[in-house]
């Protein structure tokens, strides 16, 4: 299941080419609503202090199944961009609506977020 | 020329300069108002027309006098506060000579006893209070008398308010006043009320009551020209603002050694303010000026349900939105509101929000027309928490050993906050990042001393509203409050605490609306005792 996942983040492109020449992300590896916000560098702080606090969750493997999975425990394919996008962002909401939130930096986000800046800050 | 010659005349009846007066003498009212700020004006101003005389103290004059404004100084401990001799303002209109105008109301909650605010709970019910805010309202220029958001969305269709879930949130509306200067918008018609009578430069300087201690005989009032006078009346009623008030008491021990209406030693304790800083940002993934969050006329706060208060066992509190990139610049109250000379306080600090104003206005020209999204001026917005204080105790005026030049113990104050205070800010900054995030509309930022929840310290930098609340709270029981449910002192018939030095807890609100109507509520009560 991890070798599968590892496969899945090193064959899906990371980076995009932004029409405003700021780098475009896969969702796996870039929130949505916060990375409208923070740049680069403070999504990679946000990853690291989640990493650091969360060492069971210090994988890559393990934040991208971790992302991947719904609630029912059913993965989606991470190479369907918008699937992902539109799962991290259902799983996002659920947690702010259930206050599964943490705070990093400062930002009150969700768990999923922060295992997107997990992932983010060990990917890229 | 006549004309002129009768004004001087009524002037000179109504007005006296107790500077002018033979030393010694003696004045007698039925009633002897203490202190002409909101709280006193406004009572004076419900006697006129009456068949009684009225008795209105001021120790300054009808202008700033820095010999006057010197009695307010005394020394602070505990938290970081505004210098006090310019926290208030010592002549004819008080401090409403320098108030910015805001106000709201008080919520129900804010009387209740709450099992998790520690001395919370009034003897009476927001409507005992309630029923003076119409007239208070009129007094302070407010305008219409509407509190309700749907009707204030409904004048202005760009007033919107965000779309955080409706049951934990609510958006507290707020009334600006022009502010009114109590001492220009009320100096004529109290000089020519006929059974008023004005007198400036009569500082108290003493209380004194008949031998048991049951009742209030006379003042003593003293000036710089070294005169000292004697007031008589049937009722007495302090009305000099919280740290004042107590300190009078306090130091008006000839007979009552620990103070006046001191045997519990309670006066002074529970000094109260509104504890208000810069706590975090909302950063929306849209443009939008929010605009019934802004100054205009009105505006709304974000306040939290009295049934989310006590599930997460906090305080009262709002959280107001201002445009990042101005309210960035602006520093906070308590640093710029730092001399002894209120004069240049208040110019500091306005110079401070015009320079914050010229220093963002390229950026907000810029962001207005730029598709760029961060820190556009309709993107982003500093949360500025503003919570009630928990009563406590230890947060007290006390007598220094030094005294003033007309020879009274100076008020030294300690403002002190608890654990509870830092944790509702925290959590009431929480909370909105929460229902931001769940309304999926932005993200939340706090600032870095919200952090760590082990830290229940205020920062430095928390300012207050200039709100001196507590040091005389109501309570039905001697041993836990200084006055009534009707503002008199327990076990003096015929003194009683007028204003925000007998709320029992201080809401989270500008209290200027509530000491206007809590003022004409203690008329009232003495109107009815008197049978006018």
């Amino acid at each position: 299941m991890a070798a599968a996942a590892t496969a899945v983040v090193a064959t899906v492109p990371i980076v995009y080419f932004s029409r405003r020449n700021r780098k475009s992300y896969h969702p796996l590896v870039m929130p949505e609503i916060l990375g409208q916000f923070c740049d680069e560098a403070e999504i990679r702080l946000i990853g690291d202090r989640y990493r650091s606090r969360v060492k069971g969750e210090d994988d890559k493997d393990k934040l991208t199944e971790l992302l991947l999975t719904d609630n029912t425990g059913k993965k989606v394919d991470s190479s369907d961009k918008s699937a992902v996008a539109e799962l991290l962002n259902k799983k996002i909401l659920e947690e702010f609506r259930a206050y599964k939130t943490i705070v990093e930096k400062g930002w009150i986000i969700t768990i999923t977020e922060a295992r997107q800046c997990a992932l983010f800050s060990l990917t890229t | 020329m006549c004309t002129l010659f009768i004004n001087h005349l009524d002037l000179k009846n109504m007005h006296i300069d107790a500077r002018e007066l033979d030393n010694g003498s003696l004045i007698e009212g039925d009633i002897c108002i203490i202190g002409a700020g909101a709280a006193g004006i406004s009572i004076a101003f419900d006697w006129i027309n009456t068949s009684h005389k009225v008795i209105l103290l001021e120790g300054g004059g009808f202008e700033y006098d820095d010999q006057v404004q010197e009695l307010y100084n005394g020394k602070l401990t505990g938290q970081n506060y505004y210098p006090m001799k310019s926290s208030r303002l010592h002549y004819f209109g008080g401090s409403s000579m320098h108030w910015g105008g805001m106000c709201s109301t008080f919520d129900d909650i804010d009387f209740e006893v709450r099992d998790w605010v520690e001395h919370s709970g009034w003897p009476i019910k927001k409507d005992a209070i309630a029923t003076f805010y119409p007239a208070a309202h009129n007094i302070l220029d407010l305008g219409i008398y509407e509190w309700d958001v749907n009707y204030w969305m409904k004048q202005d269709p760009k007033c919107i308010p965000l779309p955080l879930d409706p049951k934990i949130v609510w958006n507290k509306m707020w009334h600006f006043s022009p502010p009114t200067r109590f001492g220009t918008k009320y100096r004529d018609v109290i000089v020519n009320a006929k059974n008023i009578h004005l007198y400036t430069y009569a500082n108290v300087v003493d209380i004194k009551a008949t031998d048991n201690i049951s009742s209030i005989n006379s003042v003593t009032v003293k000036n710089y020209a070294g005169k000292e006078h004697t007031v008589k009346a049937k009722y007495f009623i302090l009305a000099c603002c919280a740290i004042q008030n107590s300190r009078l008491l306090l130091a008006s021990n000839k007979q009552a050694p620990a103070g006046l209406g001191n045997d519990n030693d309670l006066v002074g304790r529970y000094f109260m303010e509104h504890p208000e800083l810069k706590t975090g940002e909302l950063w929306l993934n849209y443009s939008d000026e929010l605009k019934l969050y802004q100054f205009e006329k009105v505006r709304a706060e974000l306040a939290v349900f009295p049934e989310v208060q006590k599930e997460l066992k906090i305080l009262n509190g709002t959280i107001s939105l201002n445009p990042l990139p101005l309210a960035r610049k602006v520093q906070s109250n308590v640093r710029t509101w730092n001399e002894e000379d209120p004069r240049k306080s208040l110019k500091k600090n306005q110079n401070d929000y015009g320079d914050a104003y010229k220093k963002s206005f390229f950026q907000r020209v810029i962001d207005r027309f730029s598709p760029k999204k961060e820190e556009k001026i309709f993107q982003s917005f500093e949360l500025y928490t503003r919570i009630e204080q928990a009563p406590n105790p230890s947060s007290r005026v006390e007598l220094s050993n030094e005294k003033d030049s007309l020879g009274v113990p100076r008020a030294n104050l300690r403002w002190a906050m608890l654990p509870i205070d830092k944790r509702t800010v925290r959590k009431l900054n929480e909370l909105i990042g929460q229902l931001v995030g769940a309304a999926g509309i932005g993200r939340v930022k706090l600032y870095d001393f919200l952090l760590d929840e082990n830290d229940t310290s205020m920062p430095d930098f928390t300012s207050g509203g200039w709100h001196h609340m507590g040091t005389t709270r109501i309570s039905e029981d001697p041993k836990k409050g200084v006055v009534d449910a009707n503002c008199k002192m327990h076990g003096i018939d015929n003194l009683y605490i007028a204003g925000s030095s007998c709320f029992t807890t201080g809401g989270a609100i500008n209290p200027t609306l509530t000491v206007v109507a809590i003022s004409l509520r203690l008329s009232d009560h003495i109107k009815a005792k008197m049978k006018v």
